[in-house]
């Protein structure tokens, strides 16, 4: 079995976004699995999706203001009492699932939490700013089991946590910099991932060969799945109902 | 980017075999793409010759520089000004910089000589400073106040620390710059006790800027 959640809390997502999600699943992943929210506002969430408390996972207000942007997803994916020794697989709001997960979300059974290698990301840019504006990893789609990612709870909010929040910000810069050594990667071979941001003719492979489609705009940039037009909408659209 | 006129002002401060591997480090983060070009080149600008001197030469005024003595230069960068001074006075160094590829071209400069370079969160990982006399810390405004510096208990009885800060805002990763010589003094160790403090004029990009340093004991 297993465990899919996703997080929303705020007001930048509707509940639309959450629904359908959970209909891409529905049609993308054939084997059993639950499907939960954890969010501060459930009004208009499909019924079937199970509700989780977000304050139970909010993280805490660092020593000089601030907190590590979205580590709630490590606190939520790391949560025994729920998920068992089942395997959670973490799910951003704004992507697009485009083939069958099935096949891969069986077959792998991660050591660490399994994250995303930025393949498009530029390398020189990286290195250039190393340690600070850059970042190669992406928290979009987190698989892992809640004890290997209980391991990663504990470095995050442990007695570095608030040096985490002052110096890198965001969940990916922390383990970017400070936690590489506790999560795995997807395999980039197996044409995962793309993002909707990157620039055409940047694809590694015909981009109907990819399995999802990130828009990754929780940083205040790039259009989200219910501004863009054109393919992405109509296809997110269409996930209405499944 | 500095000038021909004015990177040659510079290069005559150092000896020609620095100058030469400063050469040579170019050359090799070009040959294996590390990125690091344009940071060697800001490594020596002006403002960078001018603050790491200020901290040599105010060590050196108080006499705590002496042949054997062991410097932890932390968030070092390359160390390019500031090791040559050190070294010129018998130091040996114990760097340590979080970025792999910015090591990787330090321990190139520095081969061979007393400097014992490595990639460290000097935050959250282990450093070897507990035999160091002297903690140097010239990048106080790309992390949290000194004062929550979580290996003062590492360090050794008696060490001298000597930090500088500045209020250049709005450059990459400057994420607690200080508006006065008070402030930063406000963000030491509740225990350290103040040997010396100043602040410097510094142009950086056109605009004036203010460097502020202390140097003290705990």
């Amino acid at each position: 079995m297993i465990n899919i959640v996703c997080l929303k809390w705020g007001d930048k997502y509707g509940p639309e976004y959450v629904n359908k999600l959970f209909n891409q699943c529905k049609k993308f992943i054939n084997t059993e699995f639950e499907f939960y929210c954890a969010t501060d506002n459930p009004v208009g969430i499909n019924p079937q999706i199970q509700i989780l408390d977000f304050h139970c996972y909010e993280s805490p207000e660092s020593k000089w203001g601030g907190k590590v942007f979205t580590s709630e997803k490590v606190k939520l994916i790391s949560d025994e009492s729920i998920f068992d020794n089942d395997r959670v697989l973490l799910l951003d709001l704004d992507i697009l699932i485009l083939k069958d997960l099935t096949q891969y979300l069986l077959s792998y059974n991660p050591i660490k939490p399994a994250w995303i290698l930025n393949w498009w990301q530029d390398e020189e840019r990286f290195k250039k700013n190393y340690g600070t504006i850059t970042c190669r990893i992406n928290a979009s789609f987190i698989y892992s089991t809640p004890q290997a990612a209980a391991v990663l709870h504990d470095r995050i909010f442990g007695e570095n946590y608030d040096y985490f929040a002052f110096k890198f910000k965001a969940l990916d810069k922390v383990i970017q910099y400070n936690a590489l050594d506790l999560v795995e990667f997807h395999d980039n071979n197996l044409n995962l991932f793309y993002s909707y941001n990157i620039k055409e003719g940047d694809y590694k492979s015909d981009m109907k060969d990819y399995h999802i489609c990130l828009f990754n705009n929780s940083h205040g940039t790039g259009k989200d799945l219910h501004e863009v037009d054109g393919w992405a909408k109509e296809y997110w659209e269409s996930f209405n109902e499944v | 980017m500095v000038g021909q006129k004015s990177i040659g002002k510079v290069l005559m401060k150092f000896d020609p075999e620095h100058v030469q591997r400063l050469v040579g480090a170019c050359r090799y983060s070009l040959k294996h793409n590390l990125g690091k070009l344009t940071e060697l080149e800001d490594s020596i600008r002006n403002n960078q010759i001018i603050s790491k001197t200020w901290a040599a030469e105010v060590l050196d005024q108080l006499g705590f520089l002496k042949q054997g003595t062991h410097v932890a230069v932390l968030a070092s960068w390359f160390g390019t000004v500031l090791y040559p001074l050190l070294l010129e006075k018998g130091c040996y160094i114990h760097g340590f910089d979080m970025d792999p590829n910015v090591t990787l071209l330090a321990k190139r400069i520095f081969e061979k000589k007393d400097v014992v370079q490595k990639s460290r969160d000097i935050w959250t990982q282990h450093i070897e400073i507990e035999d160091c006399d002297i903690i140097i810390n010239t990048s106080c405004e790309h992390m949290p106040p000194m004062s929550d510096w979580p290996k003062y208990p590492q360090c050794k009885s008696g060490a001298v620390y000597l930090f500088q800060s500045n209020n250049m805002y709005g450059v990459k990763d400057h994420i607690n710059c200080v508006d006065s010589l008070s402030d930063f003094i406000d963000q030491q160790h509740p225990m350290m006790d103040i040997l010396w403090s100043g602040e410097e004029q510094l142009v950086y990009e056109g605009n004036e800027t203010k460097r502020f340093m202390i140097v003290g004991q705990i």
